[in-house]
């Protein structure tokens, strides 16, 4: 009997060294992030997840026109709709405008979950911090762009509305179909980048990712938006005082390829726009209104577009330095929103200044410019923001905000036989909830 | 390679020793049905004076070593009356035995395998169907599953989806869909292309719970077990020796019904009058136009007149590129098998050796396959027999090419990857490849050779010729078992398998190749000064990729048999296993390749280049190289037991534990506890049976639970890096799957009701089955609002409920010179999806049920249903399609499509057969055999194709283009919708998932006929071997009746099945 006693000893053995055994991951890149390098590498992606902007909004600005011959072939239904701002939209599949920073927020938020479960030594401290930072100015970049698309437009100082949207402070994936108020998004919002700009480095070598500068800007850019123009106004003041470099359009070859490389000098942030069929069309065209701003001395008429032999200009410089279209933060916004800042903080003087120095890296021949009255000076800036900042997305935030406080600006599209028109603060500038989300999660559809 | 020879002619030298080492006579003998003449493998052969005994072999022979001297042979086999003869040793010639069949017996046993143990299937309570080497030699492919088709019940073959086969239905929705494989009782992970199926002697497959469970969590799909051909002991060496060679159809490129030439150009010129091209004329990546549009371009810009233009278009639309498809891409396939097996075996040893060459051509010029099996069983008795030894080595060495092209990928790469323009010509009149318009302009590409980059059209046929891609893979498998006699009743089994599988793929792209050219000249550089750089050197592009994968399986069993009192019966067994499956894997490529001296020149992944034709943007030298890896570990449990009382009552019982390396799951959630148990009643046994024409009645109940596991799913959140950003050089994570605290196991509960009759004389035998199969915790998709950062969540979400029953008749019709056998069977199953909360929009379940590949279920149909949309018929006015809103036929296509809730849609049925089965009929006169196999299939449905407008007017859609409504009164006459001004995906969507264009799969198919005629040296003429059998076979010869009027086969809609036709000759010495 006592070589039975060996064999079950042996086979017990066996069973019992199985914890060891069993616990091999099962395959080579899988990982249950758990420390920085898996969080960093989280945050690094930046094709699939982050550093996307949403894009719908641009196709609606009515920067471009696109024959109705070519608008009928376009594939995506989304895109046709948007740029005939129709109120149906039935398009049943993704819309990654809505989806993608939804994703962002999940992403951060399982940063944000694994940073706080685990331990960090002290000099895994800087760099846990930094993490924290990237991972919160994510959060807030998503949520402000959700806002400027799917959300009724509030002022700082105005009324609330309720159609605001659902908060994801971490990464368990319940659905949650109730919409926050606008202002408690937005105060999430603020609250996060208050907190990166506390988190993240001075300098941050891959533009990929958010530096201090970046988030400031950012937070810069949502006051800004909701009319709070002294809070913007304050953070303008600090970027500007750390330095915002620009490149002098005036000295850049004039060549069919793209001017701008990729993370140039003017970049805080890079990001891209989402890509649709729209933007990489040769019959996209600039609208002749606004190509008509720009001077022929103006360096960026040269730079920015390009006639491909159709019947109007494209655009084609991208501060992505690639086809894609950029969608991120750059100094020339960060300056060109300071010096409306000043204007409207009646510091007429400095933004003339500011104004000018601006100028002469865009102009050439460039005759400096004084301001006689502050409406004058309104008039000048708001110019320049509109031939400096179109095609990266922020044109829908402004005419939301302009539209606001009283500009009264009309957009048309015409297609001959239908004419199409976008009235200021209809209820078309906010973009409905997707299907997808309103069929899987009965969250309350836009008023239409 | 060299030393397994070595080493195999080394154990064949042993085997010969071993051999001559008898000093006794040799008596030869066989053993015949003396009623068909047939020869009876597994007779007993009894020397009434000396304890030996021997079983005859699959021929019916047998070999016995007798001192000189006068025996009593005692000969007995079940089913037939004993046979007493008298034999003077020696004795030169063979002693023939002829059986006379038992009138009132029982049919043969039949011994079926789980993988653990061999039971007689009397004995069984579980499931099982045993598919005998008669049946697996009948039909010629290369791949072993194949032969399993329509012989099996309960084995249905699907025709979509990513799951071949599925053993009574499919017991996962996103879990592994494969059944478990064993091979000489270790799971195979390798691929089965590389079993060759002459080395099969026998399968089974293990269909409930009872039969399965013993393989626990791996039996959710199904078990299929495959024993190979192994030697008798006592028995005379046989040489068999296999060759043959088939031959199918070509391939036909017109099966697909699409719109034809005429039709195309005319949309064509339709749309350029539109004003539809002008994006691409302006292209920004320089997309490339059809020659027609190129041509009416040049019309308009006045470079040609409009006379010259429409006799340009007049040449082309004489044209249909299928003809050249047909001429260049497809080729008939052959396939040449040459296997030779030698077995035999003394009193304490056995062996069987065997090898093959397998060479075939695939359908599409420039594939093929050929594969080189070599392997070697051994079995040796030590200590009177208490010790066995058996080793076995399986050696496969496959070698694929893959240099064809694919005429399902030839598009134009246009932005709308739209098929390419039918007037496309592949070769000139003297078949030399000549290019067709591809990826960019035509006047980009000239332009940019002017400049001084390389030749930069794509001639499809020539890729052929300039590519090199091939695999190369060995498998190696090694088997030792260790069983030792403990006790008379007690059994201590070793076994270990170590599988080793090395596969080196590459992919060498000439210098000439278009993807060289091509990648070559996108990052062609042009300098300030207009002179060019090459980042990528100019050469070859050559592609490897590596991967080995190997395993160790060692399992411990104790089994005890115990008879005692003549009515009990009992058998136990109990044991554990470990495996551990490793793999790894790497790839590489290389620029600048030169295979004459072996040259590789290194490139710059870091800098951003300005791709040639699209300037505007930056672009890197792409960068292939990786490491992967994968471990996969097993720990299990187990015991099976079964108990026999009176030979009238059967019970059974098996459990087992398995336990796995699951990622980010807590230690006691990655095993779980499966068992089964099992009743059996041999009614006829009963002294109160006595109804005489069921001479054998048996019931059997079974019910048990089988698992799954979905490795890819975690309670945590896991994460994929990957290897660089574009933007960054950086690794970067994707989210695999988000975090599910639930997770767990799924299972599978089967309940089986069986059974089994036979009638007087044998001449009628069969089973009925009816079974439940439950599954629990089933691992689901939720489609989720993308507001929570997914929009599909895997979690244990679903229940399915199937239901089915499987008819097993065999009749011996005619018995006696001339035979005639039926076998028939029919197995039905209804599936149903019981529990699935979360619903997904209309459309999705008429999209996915479109597709058939992605899953969606819908909670009370089956998981592969067709839904559609209800038809209100062409509005006759203007030709629009008209859906149904509120009861009334509507246009409002986008008011149908969002009021529509899944329950709204019209349920048409499955998409995957719920009956099928085949009904073969076998005749044979003396040596002639002739079979044929008739197959069904239905109680399912399809969606037929038909035209779609999206944005392009239908261009180079489905060919009912040509019979669209185009004027009123069309519409009492077609169903197919007018072009629309404008596309419109709702207005596409209301006719292509009507229901108009649902059709029934129902069919009969004439599955294949095998003549074959049988020499016999015995049958008193002396020929060199001692039998032959040359055969000839048909295979997927045609459908016999099919419900549908659509002209295309149900089951083979996109590309044809194609008739095969084989010949052969087995030989044994």
């Amino acid at each position: 009997m006592k070589k039975y006693t060996y064999i079950f000893i042996i086979i017990g053995m066996l069973l019992t060294s199985c914890e060891d055994f069993l616990s091999e991951k099962p395959s080579l890149g899988l990982v249950v992030p758990t420390n920085l390098d898996d969080f960093e590498a989280l945050l690094s992606n930046d094709q699939q997840i982050f550093n996307q902007t949403p894009a719908i909004g641009e196709v609606a600005s009515a920067d471009f026109n696109i024959p109705f011959q070519h608008w009928q072939s376009l594939r995506l239904e989304w895109e046709r709709q948007a740029y005939i701002w129709a109120e149906d939209v039935n398009q049943n599949g993704e819309l990654p405008d809505w989806s993608v920073p939804f994703q962002q927020i999940f992403y951060a938020n399982v940063v944000l979950d694994g940073l706080g479960t685990i331990e960090i030594t002290q000099d895994q401290n800087d760099r846990a911090k930094q993490l924290e930072g990237i991972a919160l100015f994510f959060r807030a970049f998503a949520y402000h762009q959700l806002l400027e698309l799917f959300t009724p437009y509030t002022r700082f100082d105005g009324e609330d509305s309720e159609f605001g949207l659902p908060i994801r402070m971490n990464s368990l994936v319940t659905p949650n179909p109730n919409r926050a108020s606008v202002a408690e998004v937005k105060s999430l919002i603020k609250a996060d980048l208050e907190k990166a700009i506390e988190l993240l480095p001075l300098n941050e070598p891959l533009k990929t990712r958010p530096s201090i500068s970046a988030a400031k800007a950012l937070l810069m850019r949502v006051y800004f938006m909701e009319g709070d123009y002294s809070s913007a106004l304050e953070l303008g003041q600090q970027l500007h005082n750390e330095g915002l470099t620009l490149i002098d359009y005036t000295q850049l070859p004039v060549t069919t390829s793209n001017p701008f490389g990729i993370f140039n000098q003017e970049v805080i942030f890079h990001s891209q726009l989402m890509l649709y069929q729209f933007y990489n069309s040769p019959l996209t065209f600039i609208d002749q209104n606004l190509l008509a701003l720009y001077n022929d001395n103006d360096a960026r008429k040269a730079l920015f577009f390009i006639n491909r032999g159709g019947n109007g200009l494209n655009f084609k410089a991208f501060h992505t330095g690639r086809a894609t279209w950029f969608g991120g933060i750059g100094t020339n916004e960060v300056l060109l929103t300071y010096i409306e800042c000043l204007v409207r903080a009646e510091d007429l003087t400095l933004a003339s200044e500011l104004l000018n120095s601006f100028l002469e890296f865009r102009i050439k021949d460039f005759e400096e410019i004084t301001f006689s009255s502050q409406e004058e000076a309104l008039e000048v800036i708001l110019l320049e923001r509109r031939k400096e900042l179109s095609f990266r997305g922020l044109r829908w935030m402004d005419l939301k905000r302009l539209n606001f406080e009283g500009y009264q600006i009309n957009l048309q599209r015409d297609f001959g036989e239908s004419i199409y028109s976008l009235t200021p603060n209809s209820l078309a500038y906010v973009f409905p909830i997707p299907p997808q989300e309103i069929d899987r999660s009965s969250m309350i559809q836009n008023p239409r | 390679m060299k030393q397994t020879f070595t080493m195999i002619i080394l154990l064949l030298l042993l085997i010969g020793r071993n051999a001559q080492a008898q000093q006794l006579h040799t008596l030869k003998g066989e053993v015949r049905d003396s009623v068909t003449g047939e020869p009876l493998p597994g007779a007993l052969i009894k020397i009434t004076d000396s304890q030996q005994a021997v079983v005859t072999n699959e021929s019916g022979q047998f070999i016995i070593r007798l001192t000189e001297g006068k025996y009593e042979i005692i000969t007995s086999f079940i089913g037939f009356n004993s046979d007493k003869s008298q034999v003077q040793i020696p004795r030169e010639e063979v002693l023939l035995i002829s059986l006379k069949p038992d009138e009132l017996s029982l049919s043969a046993v039949e011994i079926v395998s789980t993988g653990y143990e061999q039971l007689p299937k009397e004995r069984a309570t579980g499931s099982f169907v045993q598919v005998d080497n008669e049946l697996v030699s009948r039909r010629v492919t290369t791949n072993l599953i194949d032969r399993l088709e329509d012989v099996t019940p309960g084995l249905r073959f699907n025709r979509s989806g990513t799951d071949q086969i599925n053993i009574r239905g499919r017991g996962t929705l996103f879990a592994n869909t494969s059944p478990l494989v064993i091979i000489d009782n270790f799971p195979y992970d390798g691929p089965l292309e590389n079993i060759n199926p002459n080395d099969v002697e026998s399968i089974t497959v293990l269909r409930d719970a009872a039969a399965a469970s013993i393989w626990g969590a791996r039996a959710g799909n199904g078990v299929i077990v495959i024993k190979t051909k192994q030697g008798g002991f006592n028995s005379p060496v046989k040489v068999s020796i296999t060759s043959n060679f088939s031959i199918s159809d070509r391939q036909d490129a017109f099966h697909r019904p699409l719109m034809g030439t005429s039709d195309y150009i005319s949309i064509e010129r339709d749309l350029f009058g539109r004003g539809f091209y002008a994006g691409t004329e302006n292209s920004i990546v320089r997309a490339p136009l059809s020659p027609v549009i190129e041509t009416l371009i040049d019309a308009r810009e006045g470079r040609i007149s409009q006379g010259e233009a429409d006799e340009i278009i007049g040449r082309f639309s004489q044209m249909d590129v299928r003809n050249d498809i047909n001429n260049y891409l497809y080729q008939p396939s052959t396939l040449i098998q040459q296997a030779v097996n030698i077995q035999g075996g003394g009193q304490n040893s056995r062996y069987g050796i065997s090898a093959g060459f397998d060479r075939s051509n695939d359908e599409l010029v420039g594939n093929g396959q050929k594969r080189y099996t070599i392997s070697f069983k051994n079995d040796n008795k030590f200590f009177d027999g208490k010790l066995n030894l058996s080793t076995g080595l399986y050696l496969v060495k496959s070698n694929f090419t893959n240099n064809a092209l694919n005429p399902l990928t030839l598009s134009m790469q246009a932005a709308g990857n739209e098929r390419l323009y039918p007037y496309a010509a592949l070769a000139d009149s003297e078949g030399n490849p000549i290019p067709i318009n591809h990826e960019y302009r035509r006047s980009f590409i000239l332009d940019a050779q002017g400049q001084g980059l390389l030749d930069w059209q794509y001639r499809p046929l020539q890729e052929i010729s300039e590519r090199d891609y091939r695999t190369n893979s060995t498998d190696v498998r090694l088997n030792l078992g260790l069983d030792y006699a403990l006790h008379k009743n007690l059994n201590l089994n070793i076994s270990y398998q170590y599988w080793q599988n090395d596969s080196e793929r590459n992919q060498l792209n000439s210098a000439d190749s278009y993807f060289s050219r091509n990648l070559i000249n996108r990052l062609t550089q042009v300098q300030p000064n207009g002179s060019l750089s090459f980042p990528i050197p100019r050469g070859a592009i050559m592609d490897i990729n590596n991967s080995s994968t190997n395993s160790h399986q060692l399992r411990g069993l104790l089994s005890y048999k115990n008879t005692w009192k003549e009515k009990h019966d009992l058998s136990i067994i109990a044991g554990a296993e470990l495996k551990d499956l490793q793999g790894n894997g790497n790839s590489n490529r290389f620029y600048g390749f030169d295979s004459n001296i072996g040259r590789t020149s290194a490139v710059d992944y870091n800098s951003f280049f300005n791709p040639f034709h699209f300037p505007i943007s930056v672009t890197r030298i792409p960068f292939v190289q990786g490491f992967s890896g994968n471990v996969e570990r097993f720990t299990s449990a187990f015991t099976n037991a079964g108990y026999t009382f009176n030979k009238k009552y059967l019970l059974s019982f098996s459990a087992r534990k398995d336990a796995s390396n699951i990622l980010g799951v807590e230690t006691n959630q990655r095993g779980v506890p499966l068992w089964s148990a099992g009743l059996g009643w041999i009614i006829s046994q009963e002294n109160f049976y006595n109804f005489e024409y069921l001479p054998l009645l048996k019931l059997r109940l079974t019910q048990g639970y089988n698992g799954n596991v979905d490795r890819s799913l975690s309670a945590f959140t896991t994460a994929e890096i990957f290897g660089n950003s574009f933007l960054t050089g950086r690794p970067f994570a994707r989210v695999q799957n988000p975090p599910n605290p639930n997770l767990s196991w799924e299972r599978v509960s089967i309940s089986n009701f069986a059974l089994d009759f036979e009638g007087k004389n044998g001449r009628v035998y069969g089973s009925v089955e009816y079974f439940f199969k439950n599954g629990t915790d089933l691992i689901g998709q939720e489609p989720y609002p993308p507001s929570t950062g997914i929009t599909l969540f895997r979690g244990n979400i679903a229940e399915t409920r199937a239901s089915g029953m499987d008819i097993v008749l065999t009749t011996e019709n005619i018995r006696g010179k001339f035979n005639w056998n039926t076998n028939f069977f029919l197995s039905a199953i209804n599936e149903k999806v019981t529990s699935y909360e979360v619903k997904a929009s209309a459309l999705q379940y008429l999209n996915f049920s479109s597709v058939g590949t992605l899953t969606l279920p819908l909670e009370g149909n089956p998981l592969f249903a067709v839904y559609a949309l209800p038809w209100g018929g062409l509005n006759p006015d203007n030709g629009n399609p008209r859906g149904i809103l509120d009861g009334e036929p509507s246009e409002n296509y986008n008011a149908i499509i969002s009021s529509l809730n899944p329950e709204d849609l019209l349920f048409m049925g499955s998409s995957r057969p719920t009956v099928f089965g085949a009904i073969r009929n076998d005749f044979s006169y003396g040596g002639l055999n002739l079979s044929f196999n008739i197959s069904y299939r239905g109680g399912y449905y399809y969606r037929r194709e038909s035209i779609v407008y999206g944005t392009n007017r239908g261009l180079g859609g489905h060919e009912d283009y040509a019979n669209r409504w185009q004027q009123s009164g069309d519409e009492l006459t077609t169903q197919i919708p007018s072009v629309p001004n404008v596309g419109s995906a709702n207005r596409d969507n209301v006719y292509r998932f009507s229901d108009i264009l649902v059709e029934k799969g129902d069919h009969i198919r004439l599955r294949d006929i095998r003549l074959s005629y049988r020499l016999n040296s015995i049958q008193g003429r002396k020929l060199p071997f001692e039998n032959a059998e040359v055969f000839f076979y048909g295979d997927n010869l045609g459908i016999l009746w099919k419900a549908s009027d659509d002209p295309l086969d149900p089951d083979f809609r996109t590309t044809k099945q194609l008739r095969n036709f084989s010949m052969g000759i087995n030989i044994t010495l």
